[in-house]
């Protein structure tokens, strides 16, 4: 039987900010004054402060980190040129898919190498300057600065999904409760979260082939695809057998070796597969339809509350009664939809009906 | 191409510099590019330079997008800049590099066509080792760029430079090889460089 994994992974979905400061010793104030109202009107979100031509950002999350840090940083960068590229160079590396606001009075003079990348829809430049700057970004003046920039400052996800290579949910959770679907999609299961910028926390018990899986965002502006890593936890479910009910105990054990039984309700023989007496009564009344089933010797599982269960030879059965197997390229393949009372596995046997 | 006996080997800013087994030194693939003279700008060693000089250096010709160069490829590299500055360039790439001298310039020259139809192997060697625009340019075919490219800068001569620009204003006839003697101050701006290392460096 696959290895089950017992993942966990919490995020923040609101959108993250970095600032990058041109380093004026004119305007540095005014600068100063605009950044801080930024930070202190965002709390938490922004994360960074960049200044043009260095790639290493500086710990700067609050506007009292700015007030104490900020003329050391404004020393180093005095008068050199105004070069963009090694801080967008630094955020595409780390695959960054939040807004970048540029507050300066001049265009930094690379800024054209990222036309035509998603760069410029998630960028505002706050124009500290007198004149009129122009560009395939978001430019508002200084004045009024978070009445014009919060509407701005959105990315919300579009996308929220798990996968991986050989990833398929068994059981899962998600908070606060949102819809989620799972789909199977060119060997692949996926599993789709309702998008949102709340935080979200997902509980995961998973197969997947050599790594975790990963939550994937992609978010309105820009093409990239954020990434975040589940962690591994303790496991965090009891897959619960029950007892089969006494009324139905022989029913099942006939129908699981193919045998013709006598009906509780009518008391004639039916086969082994009849689920609905010809007098209208259910056969299997007190078990749960509508999800796969699975029996072993007096007990079974429902898979109501699961999206799969794990079976050897690298299989699994799904709650529709469906079995797919994992290939050595970590894509499944569809089998076949499971029979009444197939056997699965060693004393194992699936059924799969719906009223 | 006709020589299989070269290596790549490259300089701090990740540009590459192509060198035959018979030679005793490395040539830049490329003129220097405004993009590689920014890596400089934005190091400590660059620090002395302002963005009000860059500015003013970027008049004589402006800068471009290294993703869209169109036909305006000159744009992408830099020229106008004095010697002293370009020293300041070569100290930071380090102490073994240096302007070419002809000999050196006309070897590559030669080299010209076979290295412009391996720009697909050379890409596969770059990739993972050169920033970006590098790759971008050799899949664009954008090199080595001397027949059809920069003036450029020749070591230990002045007034008179090597190559032949893209502008277009030049006849046919123009043979990039021969030092042409030029007004410095008139043609600032179409003046660039490309880098020799003497050997040492680590090769691929």
């Amino acid at each position: 039987m696959p290895e089950i994994m017992n993942l966990y992974c919490e995020v923040n979905l609101t959108t993250p900010l970095v600032l990058v400061l041109e380093p004026s010793p004119v305007l540095w104030e005014d600068i100063m004054k605009v950044s801080a109202e930024i930070i202190d009107s965002f709390p938490g979100r922004v994360n960074r402060v960049y200044f043009p031509g260095q790639k290493e950002h500086e710990a700067i999350r609050t506007s009292g980190d700015l007030r104490r840090d900020g003329p050391r940083c404004l020393s180093r960068g005095r008068n050199r040129p105004l070069l963009i590229n090694p801080v967008l160079e630094k955020l595409n590396e780390e695959k960054f898919t939040g807004i970048i606001i540029l507050v300066s009075s001049r265009v930094p003079i690379d800024i054209e190498d990222w036309e035509g990348t998603d760069v410029p829809e998630r960028l505002v430049f706050i124009n500290m300057g007198d004149g009129d700057i122009e560009g395939p970004y978001r430019v508002i003046g200084r004045s009024n600065i978070n009445l014009q920039i919060a509407p701005l400052l959105n990315n919300e996800p579009t996308e929220v999904f798990v996968s991986g290579d050989g990833f398929v949910p068994l059981r899962y959770s998600v908070e606060p409760f949102r819809s989620s679907e799972i789909v199977f999609r060119d060997g692949d299961f996926i599993l789709n979260i309702e998008p949102s910028s709340e935080p979200l926390k997902i509980h995961l018990a998973a197969i997947c082939k050599d790594r975790v899986p990963e939550l994937n965002i992609r978010r309105q502006r820009g093409s990239l695809t954020e990434r975040v890593s589940f962690k591994e936890e303790r496991p965090w479910f009891d897959q619960k057998w029950n007892k089969i009910p006494d009324d139905l105990r022989d029913i099942i054990r006939s129908a699981t070796e193919k045998r013709d039984f006598k009906c509780p309700s009518c008391g004639e023989k039916h086969a082994f597969d009849t689920m609905t007496c010809p007098s209208g009564d259910l056969i299997l009344r007190g078990l749960p339809a509508g999800r796969c089933i699975l029996f072993s010797g007096d007990e079974y599982i429902s898979l109501a509350d699961a999206h799969a269960y794990p079976l050897e030879d690298g299989k699994i059965i799904t709650s529709e009664g469906k079995i797919y197997r994992l290939n050595d390229d970590g894509g499944w393949e569809y089998l076949k939809d499971v029979e009444p009372y197939e056997r699965v596995d060693d004393d194992l046997f699936g059924l799969f009906y719906s009223i | 191409m006709i020589y299989s006996d070269y290596s790549i080997v490259f300089d701090r800013t990740g540009f590459p510099l192509i060198q035959l087994d018979s030679w005793d030194h490395s040539i830049g693939l490329f003129p220097v590019s405004k993009y590689q003279f920014e890596r400089f700008l934005v190091d400590d060693e660059g620090s002395d330079y302002t963005d009000e000089w860059y500015r003013g250096v970027l008049e004589l010709n402006p800068r471009r997008s290294w993703r869209n160069p169109g036909d305006r490829v000159w744009e992408l590299f830099i020229t106008g800049l004095d010697l002293d500055v370009i020293e300041d360039f070569l100290g930071y790439l380090g102490p073994e590099y240096r302007l070419p001298t002809l000999d050196e310039w006309k070897a590559l020259l030669e080299l010209s066509e076979g290295i412009a139809e391996v720009s697909p192997a050379l890409k596969m060697i770059c990739n993972g080792r050169s920033p970006e625009p590098v790759l971008h340019w050799l899949e664009a075919g954008l090199c080595p760029l001397m027949r059809e490219g920069i003036f450029e800068r020749i070591h230990g001569i002045e007034n008179r430079v090597a190559g032949k620009p893209f502008h277009g204003l030049l006849p046919n006839t123009w043979a990039p090889e021969e030092l042409k003697e030029v007004k410095m101050d008139m043609v600032r701006g179409m003046i660039g460089f490309r880098v020799v290392r003497d050997d040492g460096g680590v090769s691929v």
